[in-house]
């Protein structure tokens, strides 16, 4: 089986992954994902955001969409992130891997009174 | 304030980062002083850009994108090229390309035309062909006047203007074995185990004298 270009994936493009995995979101939008759903451990910075979101557009993991909604300037308009089926199953690869990590811990008590 | 201080490191990230993502990165900056207020947050806000800036800048330029050269689908059976790249020539460095390619041109050209003057594997010595024709004609020239008594052949030469001159050599840059013959007669010998036949001819005045050698392994042309 031929390795995945995003193998192993980084941690910012995983939670980048992990947050499109709910809604089509911009940039500024997943960094406020990414901070909530790591209780404010991962704060994206914008060099570390938009070159991770390149390197997934790359990968087809995510693509773009344009903001119609949004002010006919376009350098006013957002640009939107949408996670692909490809996408989509790279991050379910990982969590599953990671839950598998998760179990693994578990049995070796290693997670002892934390409740996870 | 720190929009522009963010603008000025913005410029620290390479061309393609700025141009793809540039507004966007400086948008995201300006939500979150809009959002996070206050003498702490703003304090984290710039420790949290320093330090991007620190991890992705150096990530940026090792992406940087490199001129992309593809094979296209051949156009009439000629195969094409196509070139890819998201910024034209620096100009100095086509000032420079285009001086070299002069340079190189020129000395193709002056080497080719050069070349053509002599052979350099004829030594301008004593032996080399130009010596040898110059001896020649003028023992040739002395003989049809009847000045020295050179080999007794020689002196059968005709009095007229050397018109033609021929011998034979190995073509090595030794002494050639063979014989010389200006106007068909022989003004010298040699012995000429491996013949090399050349054959030359001399303007009326004598200034001007072409040979070619030729050879199984060599071919001359000398012009002196």
């Amino acid at each position: 089986m031929p390795k995945r270009k995003l193998d192993p994936l980084p941690s910012a493009a995983f939670h980048i992954l992990l947050a499109l995995a709910g809604e089509d979101l911009h940039g500024y939008a997943i960094m406020r994902q990414v901070e909530q759903q790591t209780s404010g451990r991962v704060r994206l910075g914008p060099g570390t955001l938009y070159g991770s979101l390149r390197t997934l557009l790359e990968a087809s993991l995510i693509e773009e969409l344009e903001d119609s909604s949004g002010p006919k300037d376009s350098a006013e308009r957002r640009r939107y992130y949408h996670l692909t089926s490809a996408g989509l199953k790279v991050v379910r690869a990982e969590v599953e891997s990671l839950a598998q990590t998760l179990r693994i811990a578990r049995a070796k008590r290693i997670l002892r009174g934390v409740d996870v | 304030m720190s929009e522009k201080l963010y603008s000025l490191l913005l410029k620290l990230y390479p061309n393609h980062f700025r141009r793809a993502y540039g507004d966007e990165a400086l948008r995201l900056v300006l939500d979150r002083i809009r959002d996070e207020k206050g003498f702490l947050c703003g304090l984290r806000l710039w420790f949290d850009l320093l330090v991007d800036l620190a991890i992705s800048l150096p990530r940026e330029y090792r992406k940087a994108p490199t001129a992309r050269i593809l094979v296209a689908n051949p156009v009439n059976g000629d195969p094409s090229f196509q070139l890819l790249t998201e910024r034209s020539p620096n100009p100095a460095l086509l000032f420079v390309a285009s001086l070299l390619t002069a340079a190189l041109f020129w000395t193709c050209v002056t080497a080719v035309a050069h070349s053509r003057t002599f052979p350099t594997r004829f030594p301008a010595d004593s032996y080399s062909l130009q010596a040898i024709v110059q001896t020649d004609v003028a023992l040739a020239r002395s003989a049809s006047q009847g000045e020295s008594g050179i080999d007794n052949r020689v002196g059968n030469a005709d009095s007229g203007p050397v018109s033609a001159y021929s011998f034979c050599t190995t073509a090595n840059g030794d002494i050639p074995p063979g014989a010389a013959l200006i106007d068909g007669k022989i003004v010298r010998t040699f012995k000429n185990e491996h013949p090399t036949h050349g054959e030359g001819s001399i303007d009326p005045a004598g200034s001007c004298a072409t040979i070619g050698v030729q050879s199984p392994r060599d071919k001359a042309t000398r012009t002196p």
